[in-house]
């Protein structure tokens, strides 16, 4: 009689037929949706949370950021990237020094780590600069041509402080005495630079103005006084100061007006200029008058 | 008839509905010398065709169904039809039923519901008819369930179960042959049921066998039920005929009549007994045994069978240099006695059961011991008829080496899987008018329907 209770020999026993667990395991795998739970969502699983566990660790995504940045900065040293010169057209010796500090890039720079438009940017931010064109040549030449700003005229801003501008009112750059640039006009007031146009225009049409001329002071955004030697003051009106101003010339060329104790010469009014004494001037008239009169009564 | 313990029955058609409906289906044939596992694939549609349509062959049904896997093994556990070592026989069954899953693989993957058949149980078959008035003066499924309540209940006996209770004629008035009675107008409507009742415990032990296989049971059918099914064409059917199934533990006969299986007997003795005989009579070993039975074996002596060498290796010097050798003649004297016994038996039995009256009845022989040559000539000396090797209907997709007689009853299951005959558990259970509201109408509709 075989013995009925036969855990311990349970390999030897039985003819040939596969175990529970092997049929269990046989039949389950036959289910599709077991099949793809195993093959595909249990390795996007697996692999999600793997992925996510190294991204919000922070120490492996600086250490991936470092090497990426390794890898990064070794592609960009490579000799084919380098920057092999700079060569500046237009604009002064000055200028170009300017440019080049602000460029910040030299031969061997690499060329990964900044771009063209950049860099143009960067070059007409400059004030002393109106346009500028950047380019990278296939040789690896870095070539830009700047149009310089010519400087017209002096600025005093609200603040006191002096500044070159140029025809179109635009700031070239400060200047800190007034006698490093005695040849340029001296604009004052708000909106002055805006019309420095008319100011030259006005200086072009009388050139026996300029060396008794102080400065240029914009009333109102709308017209000019000019400041002369002697503390003139030549009020011009808005409309056709160029006209008012040949008057004002023509009245010294009869009158010697500009070489008298005058105070101000009100032209606003084109026919009828008005002027006024300073208050010594008035003063010695006033006397005058007295003295003739009783002088008269004398005689 | 008493509708009470058909539940189990009730769960295991539905199961097989749904296997249907999803078109996958296992069916195995538990016998006591090999198991027998084919994977089937309905065409749902064509199932539900009713009919399954015409074939190429002609014959209606087969063209719903394909056999896509199948596989044969050694039985182990099973002796007379009955599981003796339960872990063997369920290891056996799982055996069979992977290697068939894998030769369905691509198209079909796994089967989740399978019909096994039985052939052990000592069947037992009973006739009682049930005999009511008709409520309205015409026939209505109420009316059925009331005359399969009415029928008597037939003497089950102590620890018996009913394995089949087939309506196998309804007649109304005096017209009996009616399939379907219902709408047919008539006074009195009388259904006699064919009741096939086995030993319980076996049967228990067979589905417990198949749970333990993690499958769900669809159906059991027994197993000379099913030979008769795939081994009688539809005409025998009809016509009545006696299908004899002759199986390793057991040959039984199924008659079957009017297209119903009408009665199921048994005789204990089959091919292992034969082998067995040759063992004991001539000291060999079983295996040896076997393979000269189904080698040389025969019944009808012939004059040249003393001429006929045999190797036949006595117990114990099998790897002898020289080995022992017997005449034909010696085999078929071990082996004619037992058949004859057994056919003189099964005549017994078919002459109890009127058989000799039937009209028109004709003899298929089907089961692997058939196969043995001279068979049939015995059967027709003893049975007084001369009998054909039914070997099973062809259904698509069956392999050439499963379609011998020896697998009769594994195509039956298929058969059955694919149009089963109503059994008493088809029909509602009767209910008094005071549970017929039309709410328990409503929640019954529902709970059939989902």
């Amino acid at each position: 009689m075989r013995p009925v209770n036969r855990a311990g020999d349970r390999r030897s026993r039985g003819g040939p037929g596969p175990s529970k667990l092997a049929y269990r395991a046989r039949r389950a795998w036959a289910k599709p949706a077991v099949r793809a739970a195993v093959l595909i969502y249990l390795p996007i699983l697996t692999l999600g949370i793997v992925g996510w566990r190294l991204v919000s660790d922070d120490s492996v995504r600086a250490y991936a950021g470092s090497q990426v940045a390794t890898l990064y900065d070794s592609v960009a040293a490579r000799p084919e990237f380098a920057v092999t010169g700079v060569e500046i057209s237009g604009g002064g010796l000055g200028l170009r020094a300017q440019i080049r500090t602000a460029l910040g890039v030299t031969a061997g720079t690499s060329s990964l780590h900044f771009t063209v438009e950049d860099l143009r940017r960067r070059v007409e931010a400059l004030g002393a600069v109106r346009a500028a064109s950047v380019r990278l040549d296939p040789k690896g030449m870095l070539r830009v041509a700047v149009q310089e700003r010519v400087s017209v005229a002096l600025y005093r801003n609200a603040g006191g402080r002096l500044i070159e501008i140029d025809r179109e009112g635009v700031a070239v750059g400060p200047i800190r005495r007034r006698a490093d640039r005695p040849d340029l006009p001296l604009v004052i007031g708000e909106g002055a630079p805006e019309a420095v146009e008319e100011a030259l225009a006005l200086i072009a049409s009388a050139p026996d103005i300029v060396p008794r001329l102080r400065a240029f002071i914009r009333v109102g955004e709308r017209r000019w006084d000019l400041a002369l030697t002697r503390d003139i003051s030549l009020r011009l009106p808005a409309g056709e100061p160029a006209k008012a101003l040949a008057r004002a010339m023509a009245l010294h060329y009869g009158e010697e007006v500009l070489d008298r104790d005058l105070a101000v010469i009100d032209l606003r009014v084109p026919h009828r200029p008005v002027l006024r004494m300073t208050e010594r001037a008035a003063e010695h008239h006033r006397l005058r008058r007295k003295l003739s009169v009783q002088g008269g009564e004398d005689t | 008839m008493n509708f009470a313990r058909t539940d189990l029955y009730r769960a295991m058609r539905a199961r097989l509905q749904m296997a249907v409906k999803r078109g996958r289906l296992g069916v195995i044939d538990i016998g006591s010398s090999k198991i027998t596992c084919l994977v089937l694939r309905f065409d749902p549609a064509r199932v539900a065709d009713g009919r399954g349509g015409l074939d190429q062959l002609g014959t209606s049904l087969f063209g719903a169904v394909e056999v896509v896997g199948a596989r044969t093994v050694q039985s182990r556990g099973v002796r007379r039809g009955e599981i003796v070592d339960m872990d063997e026989a369920a290891r056996a069954i799982r055996l069979a039923l992977l290697n068939a899953e894998k030769m369905a693989a691509p198209r079909v993957e796994r089967v989740d519901q399978v019909i096994v058949s039985f052939s052990g149980g000592k069947p037992a078959s009973f006739s009682t008819v049930g005999e009511v008035e008709t409520e309205t003066g015409q026939v209505t499924e109420r009316d059925i369930s009331n005359a399969l309540a009415a029928a008597p209940e037939p003497p089950v006996g102590d620890g018996r179960q009913i394995l089949h209770a087939q309506p196998v004629d309804i007649s109304v008035d005096y017209q009996s042959g009616i399939t379907d009675p219902r709408g047919m107008t008539g006074r009195r409507l009388s259904v006699a049921l064919h009741v096939m009742t086995v030993a319980a415990r076996p049967l228990a032990n067979l589905m417990e066998c198949v749970r333990q296989c993690d499958l769900d049971l669809a159906g059991v059918v027994s197993a000379s039920y099913a030979s008769g099914l795939s081994a009688l064409v539809e005409d025998e059917q009809r016509t009545g005929a006696v299908s004899i199934d002759m199986g390793g533990g057991s040959t039984s006969c199924a008659i079957f009549l009017r297209d119903h299986l009408i009665c199921v007997d048994q005789v204990r003795f089959g091919g292992d007994h034969v082998t067995a005989d040759i063992a004991a009579g001539l000291l060999m070993r079983q295996v040896y045994a076997e393979r000269v039975k189904t080698l040389y074996g025969g019944v009808i002596p012939t004059g040249a069978d003393d001429r006929d060498a045999i190797d036949a290796p006595q117990i114990g010097e099998e790897d002898a240099p020289q080995q022992r050798q017997i005449s034909r003649g010696m085999l078929i004297g071990v082996i004619r006695p037992r058949l004859e016994e057994t056919f003189r038996l099964l005549r017994k039995r078919l002459t109890a059961l009127g058989v000799n009256e039937m009209p028109g009845g004709s003899l298929v022989l089907t089961g692997a011991a058939c196969q043995m040559p001279g068979v049939d000539e015995m059967a027709t000396r003893i049975l007084g008829r001369r009998p054909r090797i039914g070997r099973p209907l062809r259904i698509a997709g069956l392999p050439q080496a499963l379609s011998g007689p020896d697998n009769a009853a594994a195509v039956g299951l298929a058969l059955y899987a694919l149009r089963p005959h109503d059994e008493l558990w088809d029909f509602e259970a009767p209910r008094p008018w005071s549970a017929r509201g039309r709410a328990s109408e409503i929640i019954r509709w529902i709970r059939t329907s989902w």
